[in-house]
């Protein structure tokens, strides 16, 4: 009977000895998988741009054996060299966990894989920063890095609340001088044949009987100024164009089309028949040059209700706007009567 | 002088002088307290945009703010009336809380107790007649089950709440029940308030140990669809009940809590917090996060029946538009009775007031156009914000305007391809208009007048 008790445990030692070594051995290996492996680095590692140019780095992630769950990015440069324009995920980290910011030489972003489920397991770009290059550097160039643990951070299964970024390598900007793209003037043209919606279509023909073109860009509108307040719903527009000439008038925002002629000395004036709703509007005047193109010239402008002060949505009780004149004179009355109060008893 | 010296008692002349001191010293407060305001008003950063049109970023989502809360503020099925006027805007979850204690499904305690979930089916019925699924919040305690029958009172007995919550998710999640599937269970409402029971993240009254019976509860439910389970659904996002929560090694699947501010950058400055505090709990970063809750502030306010509401919503989507929550869900479809005077919360008025739709409720769907890529948009004020997308080749720009002045807002557009384009011109409150422009440079500037709490969207297409 002995015998078979020894039998027996020979047999579990056997059997157990070889099984322990293999789970510690697995427990080895999870816990291998689980230490901080990940780098981070931003490519191309070293380019040259040429100022004023835009040019794009990526956040490139090797993870190693971690299973990343969430980045926090952080990189700095020189503000002198370089402007971040933007910065924004990339397709291993499809999720923003919290919006990109950047500012002056600095730019970070938090993101995240798609799910608990779904770690980032394999090389990939996790962001993308597009720059633009300021100013020429001179021997040494510009230098992209990221800011230090744990304002870089970066979380995975496994390993709690530690940081599994073991290297992250920055980027070299090389900035060449001289402006890649010139500076052009923007020029609004507006050109009053299409159609505007609903369904009106504007033709500013010219009138024939009085066989009047425009020959300078002189069409003004005088009245209302941009960006001013009217107090009227049916406002009169005036403004300048050659003598004799036709002015094609649209009023936005419901579209009221007309022509006018103006006078001897070039003035023209309207004032629309239907009422204008209170809230932006805009007031386009074109004529036909002698050379068959169209010249144009707009104003903004608000119908305010006479007394809100400003809006459309008067919402708060607070004016948004206006004088001050009351509030002084208010101010100066007590004053006076506190001034009285205090030192006609002195006085007297 | 010497005539007022003597025909004027000193007792007379310090009687107005009082007196005096007592009827200008309120003006002069009130004019003081008007100048600071023109002054702060008029020290903001007018908005100056600029929009790179070549430089297409993330892809946004537009699902997120198609959530919606109802209040309790009738023990009845409060949706039913307006189900197809909150279909019409889409919503992906509806919330409702009160779910014990306004619809009366738990008679007796302990192995007596019962279930009749007849009132509390027609409310989740009109959610789901909505085109939404619901987020039950597992709210308020039964009064049959509860501490002296006070619904805000922890339970006699800790296991009958775990039946009250495994019950609950048996029934809507269940397989052989209701069996909807993705159900957020968010556990009670407002803990923090001492209206729902002043909890606590720990100590005496726990809401750690509120929220581990109701997992207990989660984990007994048995033959159910995926659902989730979470919290703390405070008043607004606080750290120590955040950590509370998770440290509690309890199921937690989506956080939440509720945001009432004015200021539109403090819902993006929520989300950047929780994410810091969350980083070192690899596990919970990715989880929802639920704003379950939200409006420009927790009282009624006639300014909910505003433009100004709408204003708010648009801008606070405007600064989740990106690393924003899973959902972000307004507060709330429709008023409780008795508000004739325009103070309710809802996007549509009672019907004992009309069931009129308030401005806020055309919000969501206008903002919905702004689907697409993001562009860069830099140029932002202190009052007009906005952001910029880019779909099939139509460039769109959201400005809102919440609590400013009016302003003319230059729009550059940069990178533009030179040609003939339309921009079309539509306001959330106003006109719609469409206007052909002649693009010369790669640079082109356009002026939009914004009025006070207006929202617009400018769509730039290219002709030729």
């Amino acid at each position: 009977m002995k015998k078979v008790f020894l039998f027996i445990a020979i047999g579990l030692l056997l059997i157990g000895i070889p099984a322990t070594i293999y789970l510690l051995g697995q427990q080895k290996d999870l816990r291998a998988k689980a230490a901080p492996a990940t780098t981070l680095s931003l490519t191309p590692a070293q380019s040259t741009h040429a100022v004023g140019t835009t040019f794009n780095l990526n956040i490139q992630i090797n993870p190693g054996s971690n299973q990343v769950r969430t980045a926090r990015i952080a990189v700095t440069f020189d503000p002198a060299k370089l402007k971040a324009m933007t910065i924004t995920n990339g397709p291993k980290a499809p999720r923003i966990l919290s919006s990109g910011v950047v500012e002056q030489g600095r730019a970070y972003i938090v993101v995240g894989a798609a799910s608990n489920a779904q770690p980032i397991t394999s090389n990939g770009t996790i962001a993308v920063i597009r720059f633009k290059a300021m100013e020429a550097t001179a021997a040494t160039p510009a230098a992209v890095v990221f800011e230090a643990a744990p304002k870089t951070f970066v979380g995975a299964s496994m390993e709690g609340g530690a940081n599994v970024l073991v290297t992250a390598n920055g980027a070299k900007i090389t900035i060449t001088g001289g402006s890649s793209t010139p500076t052009l003037t923007p020029t609004l043209t507006v050109t009053p044949t299409a159609t505007v919606t609903p369904t009106l279509t504007l033709t500013p023909t010219p009138d024939d009987t009085t066989g009047a073109t425009a020959t300078a860009s002189t069409i003004q509108i005088l009245s209302p100024a941009e960006n001013s307040d009217v107090t009227t719903t049916a406002p009169t527009f005036q403004g300048k164009a050659p003598p004799g000439s036709t002015v094609t008038i649209v009023v936005y925002s419901t579209p009221q089309t007309v022509t006018v002629t103006t006078d001897e000395n070039g003035n023209w004036t309207y004032t629309p028949t239907t009422p204008l709703e209170e809230g932006p509007h805009s007031i386009v005047a074109s004529i036909q040059t002698a050379s068959d193109s169209t010249e144009a010239t707009s104003s903004a402008f608000v119908v305010v209700a006479s007394g809100t002060g400003g809006g459309v949505a008067a919402d708060d009780a607070m004016p948004i706007s206006g004088n001050i004149e009351t509030t002084v004179i208010l101010i100066a009355l007590g004053l006076v009567f506190l001034a009285s109060g205090v030192l006609l008893p002195m006085i007297l | 002088m010497a005539f007022l010296t003597q025909r004027t008692q000193p007792k007379t002349i310090s009687l107005i002088s009082v007196l005096a001191l007592i009827v200008f010293m309120p003006l002069l407060l009130l004019a003081v307290q008007n100048i600071a305001v023109l002054i702060t008003r008029a020290s903001g950063t007018p908005a100056n945009i600029s929009v790179d049109v070549a430089n297409a970023l993330e892809t946004i989502d537009t699902d997120f703010y198609h959530a919606f809360a109802q209040g309790g503020e009738e023990a009845t099925d409060m949706l039913a009336p307006v189900v197809s006027d909150i279909r019409a805007l889409r919503p992906r979850y509806i919330r409702l809380d009160h779910l014990y204690d306004h619809h009366d499904v738990v008679s007796g305690s302990g192995g007596g107790m019962s279930f009749n979930w007849g009132k509390l089916d027609a409310a989740v019925n009109s959610i789901l007649a909505t085109g939404a699924k619901p987020i039950l919040a597992l709210s308020y305690m039964p009064a049959s089950i509860a501490q002296g029958g006070t619904v805000i009172n922890p339970p006699n007995d800790w296991n009958d709440w775990a039946t009250v919550v495994q019950k609950t998710i048996e029934h809507y999640s269940g397989r052989s029940d209701k069996n909807i599937s993705g159900i957020y269970y968010e556990v009670w409402n407002e803990p923090d308030l001492a209206q729902f029971g002043s909890w606590k993240p720990g100590g005496a009254k726990s809401y750690v140990t509120l929220y581990h019976w109701a997992a207990v509860g989660a984990g007994r439910a048995n033959n159910v669809n995926t659902f989730y389970l979470g919290g703390p659904a405070t008043t607004g996002l606080y750290k120590t009940w955040i950590l509370a929560l998770i440290n509690s090694g309890n199921r937690v699947d989506f956080l939440s809590w509720h945001t009432y501010q004015v200021n539109p950058a403090k819902y993006d400055q929520d989300q950047k917090d929780i994410i810091t505090w969350l980083l070192p709990y690899p596990n919970f970063t990715l989880i929802p996060k639920l704003i379950t809750e939200f409006g420009f502030t927790g009282d009624k306010s006639t300014l909910y029946g505003t433009s100004y509401s709408a204003a708010h919503a648009a801008a606070v989507i405007r600064q989740l538009i990106v690393g924003g929550p899973t959902y972000l869900i307004s507060f709330q479809p429709i008023d409780g009775p008795n508000q004739q005077n325009g103070t309710g919360w809802g996007l549509i008025t009672h019907s004992d007031n009309g069931l009129r739709k308030k401005p806020r409720y055309y919000v969501y769907n206008f903002i919905d156009a702004m689907a697409g890529a993001r562009l860069d948009l830099t140029g932002e004020g202190t009052w007009v914000t906005g952001f910029a997308t880019i779909r099939d080749s139509v460039v769109r720009v959201l400005l809102v305007n919440f609590r400013g002045v009016t302003e003319n807002v230059p729009v550059t557009f940069t990178n533009m391809i030179p040609g003939s384009y339309t921009l079309r011109t539509r306001y959330l409150y106003g006109t719609d208009t469409k206007s052909p422009i002649s693009v010369t440079a790669p640079t082109h500037q356009v002026k939009v007048p914004l009025t006070p709490n207006n929202v617009v969207i400018l769509e730039l297409s290219k002709t030729q």
